[in-house]
Order: structure tokens, then sequence, then C-alpha cells
């Protein structure tokens, strides 16, 4: 009898906590990702490199495409996956953009894009992450980490938008481009704005 | 950043004109081509040496070099054969090997093939005139041919070519000037048979600049043209030598069709480089 009553317990709890769907391994409730398509004309990616040692030169590359997956919560680090074609490498001179081409800078006959995907993050604030993830450029990868601010959710009649801002600085020896190593300087910093379109089911 | 520039542009020349003056003046014929073939390679490794580091990854360009030093090898093995066989053997085998392993950028099997004939061709055409005409002469119209590319790759946005262009025209200019380097139909004539078009079709294939296909075409064919132009032929014993005016007009018109062919790529380098609106 007592057997039974006890196993008529177990049996009840166990429907109960079914029933209500109650978090025994209690995690915050998240918020559903959304995702979001880069908006190539709101979006750009600049660099900055230190020349003859003296002033430090800014280019930009004009396309720049990919996708963001994000919590609008912040619980989660946003993903990114940025592509940056580099051909359309803007230096102000075209002389200079067809040098940048060239196999020993970026090498865009045989590297058409640079590639950035976040593999983690952590949370510095609300608006702030620390984005760890894969860089790809001229062909090799190194893992980096991106200081990546949260510039804003908005938008218009046309739908949403949401705005970030990445800014990482590497050693260009690291990724194979050595050229010219007097001259131009090692270090590169790297400045990618985003804007993305929500992107909506249907 | 000047030495960066100029060591490996100069070094393989210099190295290559002092290996052949210590060879004995019988053996330089048959061992140009392999000494030519390596310094090549020497001016790439040299240029690697001042980035202070091998490459990251694999580049296709970096099939040139290889591709020359292999050319060098085969052109001495070449040059064991006998006359009649190495006359045709030679420009099928350095065709051959170009083809297959000249995979540069935006190439396709059939481009490859085409590469693979025009180094045919080339060989082919280099050993008749090394044969039919002066040797120093087909060494100068490498000169003229390599010393033209170098500012087509420079505008294209190949500096690295420019610089292996460059060291081109020191080897070819060391043929020039060690005597007996470029005998007929020897390795110092099919190295430079392989060597010119292929700085050709890798520029072709890299350059940002996009200058037609005839234009590298013609600059690479320049050597053919020098040689029509001059005749090199030595006037018969107890006749006068042909009157100065004639070679004069010759060499105008080899001026002239370097400077046509070289115009644009010239326009475009001494463009104002800091005025990104100087076309409109």
């Amino acid at each position: 009898m007592s057997k039974n009553v006890l196993c008529g317990f177990w049996c009840l709890l166990l429907a109960l906590l079914a029933g209500a769907n109650f978090p025994l391994n209690a995690e915050p409730p998240q918020s559903a990702s959304t995702s979001w398509q880069l908006d190539p004309v709101h979006s750009f990616g600049l660099f900055r490199v230190q020349h003859m040692n003296a002033g430090m030169f800014w280019g930009r590359f004009n396309d720049v495409t990919g996708t963001i997956a994000h919590h609008e919560d912040g619980s989660v680090p946003p993903k990114l996956v940025v592509r940056c074609a580099v051909e359309s490498i803007d230096t102000g001179s075209e002389k200079l953009d067809r040098t940048m081409l060239g196999p020993k800078w970026f090498n865009g006959k045989e590297h058409e894009a640079m590639t950035f995907v976040s593999t983690s993050g952590e949370k510095i604030d609300a608006t702030h992450w620390k984005l760890q993830g894969d860089l790809t450029i001229a062909g090799v990868s190194r893992e980096v980490e991106v200081m990546t601010e949260l510039t804003g959710i908005g938008g218009g009649p046309q739908g949403r938008k949401i705005g970030f801002e990445c800014t990482v600085e590497i050693n260009r020896n690291a990724f194979g481009i050595r050229i010219l190593r007097g001259a131009i300087g090692d270090k590169v910093r790297l400045v990618v704005g985003l804007e993305g379109d929500e992107i909506t089911a249907g | 950043m000047l030495a960066e520039l100029l060591v490996p542009i100069f070094l393989p020349g210099i190295a290559f004109l002092a290996i052949l003056l210590v060879l004995k003046p019988e053996h330089r014929g048959r061992w140009s081509g392999l000494v030519g073939g390596c310094v090549l390679p020497l001016a790439t490794l040299v240029g690697f040496g001042y980035e202070g580091a091998w490459p990251s990854s694999f580049s296709n360009w970096h099939r040139l070099p290889l591709i020359l030093g292999g050319v060098g090898l085969l052109s001495t093995a070449f040059c064991c054969l006998p006359s009649r066989v190495r006359r045709w053997f030679a420009p099928l085998g350095l065709g051959a090997l170009a083809g297959a392993f000249g995979a540069f950028p935006d190439m396709d099997s059939s481009d490859q093939c085409l590469l693979g004939l025009s180094v045919v061709a080339s060989v082919k055409w280099w050993m008749l005139a090394s044969e039919a005409t002066l040797g120093r002469l087909v060494g100068l119209g490498a000169w003229v041919s390599c010393v033209a590319l170098a500012p087509m790759a420079l505008d294209g946005g190949f500096t690295t070519l420019m610089i292996l262009s460059a060291s081109g025209a020191t080897i070819a200019g060391a043929l020039v000037l060690a005597p007996q380097a470029l005998v007929a139909g020897g390795g110092g004539a099919m190295l430079l048979g392989a060597m010119v078009p292929l700085l050709a079709w890798c520029g072709f294939s890299y350059d940002y600049a996009e200058a037609p296909w005839w234009q590298w075409a013609g600059v690479a064919g320049l050597p053919v043209a020098i040689i029509v132009f001059f005749d090199p032929h030595p006037a018969p014993e107890g006749q006068a030598r042909r009157p100065w005016l004639s070679g004069l007009l010759r060499a105008v018109l080899v001026v002239l069709l370097v400077g046509w062919l070289l115009q644009p790529t010239l326009d475009s380098l001494v463009a104002p480089a800091d005025d990104p609106y100087g076309s409109y």
C-alpha cells in the first residue's frame, strides 16, 4: 500500500513539473535571436596604417556584405558574418588601389574577399562586446578579438535597422602582407561600420 | 626601401655574369640556361628575405620562378641532345612544362594550352634566331622586352613582377656581356624564349591596369621586331657595310614601336597619383 502511494506521489509530481514546464536547471529565459542582412550602401570597412613612419593613412572598402544574428536583450553576443570585397578598395588614388590589389598586398585576383566570422564573445556592458572570431585576409586566417559596439536599433517605414561598429588592430605580417616593412607600418587598425536590415519571415 | 627593390633586381644579373665569366667560354652556352634559370628564383628568395619570412600561403605567381628554375634544368638537359633532336624537343618540352604548371589567376585549361603553345613558338623562334643572327642581338631583344614589361607590371599593381622583369633584363644583359654565352640553339636562348612569354602571361593574369592582351603580347614579341628591323648579318668580305643611315632608321623604328606599345602605360604611370578626380 505505502509503495503504491509513494509511486503515485512521484508520478503526480513529474506530471505537474512536465505540465508547468518548470525549469529545473534554471537558466534565465532568452529572447529569440533576430537576423539582419547587411545593407551594403550603409556598411563599410576602413583601414588605417602608418606611412613612412609619419602620417596615418586611411583607406576604405566600399562593398561590405554579410549577416548579423542578435538577441535584442543582449544576453548573447551578436553573431557577425562579414564579407569585404577586396576589389572595392578605395584609397582615393586609382594607382594606389591597383597596387594594393596586387599579389603582395590583398592579392585580389586570388582572394576576392576578406571575411570575419565571430565564434564567441564576452559582454562588456549593455552595448559593447569583445567578440572572438576568425579574420581571413589574403587567404590567411587568424583568430582576432574585435571590439564591437551596438550603435543602435532603429528604422523607418521600410523596416527595422540595426547598427554595429567594430574595431580591431592587427599585425599585417601575421596575414602574410610583409612588403615594404620599413615604409608601411606593421599595425593596421580596421574599423567596420555595419548597418543591417531585419530579415522578416515571408 | 630602395635596397628592397634594387638588390633583387641587380643581384641575379651580377651573380649570373660572375658565374658565366668564371666558366670556360666553351661551356657557357651549355650552362647559361641552368644558371640563368636558377638566379631568377634567387631574386624571389632575396625578396622573401627582405620580408623576413616565407610566404604564409602559396600564391599562383610563385609558380613563375619555379617554372623558370625548371626551364633552366631542362635547357641544360636538352643541350646534351644532338642538335637535330634538340631543335624540336626543346621547344616542345619547355612548352609542356610552362603549359602544365603555368596556372595563373583567371586562366582555364585552354589558356594554359595557349601559354604552352606560346612558349613552344617563342623558344623555337629564339633558337632559330640565335642560329641565324648574332647572339648578342638576341640578348638585346630580350633585354628590351623585359625592360618594357617592368613598367607594365608596375602599372598593373604587380610590384614583384616588375622586379622579376627587371631581373630578367639584367640576365639578358649578362648574356649579352659574357662572350659565347648565347650560342646558337643553346641554353641561354631557350631560357630567354621561355622567360619572356611567361613574364607576359603572368603580368596579364594579375593586371589591374587592364592593359589589352595585344599590348602584353606585343611587348613579349618585341624581340621579333628588333631582329626583323636589325639585319645583323655581317657584310660579305670585301663589300662596304650597310650605310649608317639605314641602321639609324631601323633603330628609330624600334624605339617608335616600343613607345607606341608602352604609351598607355607610361601615360598612366606619370599621371598624378593623388588626384582621384583627374579623369573627370
